[in-house]
């Protein structure tokens, strides 16, 4: 048996990731519904979901995904506090455009 | 007094997938082995038995994030001396600046390149003050 090159490993946990990314976005889908509900926490939850793809899609291949997760983080970021919910138009543009990438990739990876 | 090699690091994350990202990456740099462990709290406990060179550890945990892990190992005589390196998404030059003042010695941007991490993590190394590498 031919032992795997560690570019084909990479390519193994990269579609692992991606199947995982991808069955975390019905949970972003909530969050982003419980920040329009006026709840503070699950919108820095939002932040923090978003940061974990900025700093690992990349490393995938994934580059534009880790950009978009990286917008997001950065507005969500910039946006804590009691008027947080101005920032929610935005937000749900930047949530669009992740879950856009995350599908994008699993396709890309046949996920 | 001679520089000692890098032989072991201690990974510290709780992303399983970058966990393994990291085996592999290390894998491809020889003489070099890395021990993995999912939280700051597991990194505590086996910090004594595995007595790594280096820490790579991540910021944002859950329960004990990075900066709370570095200051439980400098308060401990026996693990203080271990040179730590944050990896983090958090990488703007004034985050940067706040890591080293909590007495990280250096900071891996993440997304980092697998290809690299080893020896970038070799150059941190080499550019590490005495008092941290010595045999």
């Amino acid at each position: 048996m031919n032992t795997p090159s560690p570019n084909e490993k990479l390519a193994e946990i990269g579609s692992r990731y991606v199947k995982r990314t991808l069955g975390e976005m019905p949970e972003l889908r909530r969050l982003l519904d419980a920040a329009v509900a006026g709840d503070a926490a699950a919108f820095h939850q939002i932040g923090r979901l978003a940061h974990r793809i900025h700093g690992s899609g990349a490393m995938f291949g994934f580059s534009e995904l880790s950009d978009v997760a990286g917008r997001l983080e950065h507005r969500v970021d910039g946006s804590v506090g009691p008027d947080f919910q101005k920032s929610l138009d935005k937000v749900r543009t930047d949530v669009d455009d992740l879950e856009k990438q995350v599908h994008a990739a699993a396709t890309a990876r046949g996920v | 007094m001679n520089r000692a090699d890098l032989r072991t690091i201690l990974y510290v994350d709780d992303e399983p997938d970058i966990r393994e990202v990291v085996e592999l990456s290390i894998s491809l740099v020889s003489n070099l082995q890395v021990v993995t462990c999912e939280s700051g709290k597991q990194a505590l406990g086996v910090l004594p038995d595995v007595r790594p060179d280096l820490v790579l550890l991540d910021v944002m945990m859950p329960d004990l994030d990075g900066p709370g892990t570095l200051k439980a190992m400098r308060a401990n005589p026996a693990l203080g001396h271990i040179p730590v390196v944050f990896m983090t998404a958090k990488a703007m030059p004034q985050e940067v600046a706040k890591f080293r003042e909590l007495g990280a010695v250096s900071v891996i941007a993440k997304p980092f390149d697998p290809m690299t991490l080893g020896e970038q993590v070799l150059k941190i190394w080499e550019t590490l003050p005495d008092e941290h590498t010595q045999s």
